[in-house]
């Protein structure tokens, strides 16, 4: 991680964000076979967050 | 050879970055609703827009508070051009839930992620950061960020998973000496006020 934020701040713009918009769109073709519904989706970002309240409880 | 170049005093970042479809999603969403309403990109997504290289379910997204008629034109607009609330089929519950404090979404059709995670600004930091916003100008292409000495400091001190961590540190590696360590320290001040008061 260190050494690509260093590739970022010593390269050229061009040339690093071609490599990360490799990644990127490659994230983005996946999305489009994301497994759950709107609302399934809703569902369980609540019960993260809800968690997430109980741990910070502690 | 061409840099990301930050211009403090001018609130600015300059790139010259390829887009990536992420990026092309966001200036796609943002331009609808730039042309209504002020809002401020936070987050992992302004991370990733100065070269994190990782992934991103959603984009965080804060607007200044506005009128319900606003808002529905917004609504109508990204409707039409071809997002959806995730939360809600009706404008005006989905304005509901907003004026109510809460988060509602918005994802391109037949998607459910990426998504856009819009909420009003709602507490004294967040308007304090809206007013020191920063601009990344790509080419014609201008975003609005949240500054990045707020960034760090609240990934590091209220975030703090392990993700948010080395977005930090990413930010703090690219923009090393350009960043303000007294606006850092400042900020660390007023969250530890704000939040652990």
């Amino acid at each position: 991680m260190e050494r690509w934020g260093d590739y970022v701040r010593s390269s050229d713009d061009k040339v690093w964000s071609s490599q990360q918009a490799f990644l990127i769109n490659a994230q983005m073709e996946s999305a489009k076979r994301y497994g759950l519904s709107a609302k399934e989706y809703l569902r369980l970002k609540e019960e993260v967050a809800k968690k997430m309240k109980e741990l910070e409880g502690f | 050879m061409v840099e990301m170049e930050y211009i403090p005093n001018e609130r600015k970042i300059v790139s010259k970055k390829v887009l990536n479809e992420l990026d092309k999603l966001v200036l796609e969403f943002i331009g609808v609703v730039e042309k209504r309403v002020r809002y401020m990109i936070v987050s992992g997504y302004v991370a990733i827009l100065l070269g994190r290289s990782r992934a991103t379910e959603d984009v965080d997204i804060l607007i200044e508070r506005l009128d319900k008629n606003v808002f529905e034109r917004i609504f109508s607009v990204l409707k039409e051009a071809g997002f959806y609330c995730l939360n809600c089929e009706a404008a005006m519950s989905a304005f509901k839930y907003l004026s109510q404090g809460e988060a509602i979404r918005f994802a391109k059709k037949r998607m459910v992620i990426p998504n856009f995670e819009v909420k009003f600004m709602k507490n004294s930091v967040e308007e304090e950061c809206f007013k020191q916003c920063l601009k990344v100008e790509m080419g014609k292409k201008v975003l609005q960020v949240s500054n990045l000495e707020l960034q760090i400091v609240f990934k590091e001190k209220i975030l703090k998973s392990e993700k948010d961590i080395e977005d930090a540190r990413h930010l703090r590696m690219v923009f090393d000496e350009k960043l303000n360590k007294e606006k850092i320290e400042y900020w660390e001040r007023e969250i530890e006020k704000r939040y652990y008061g």
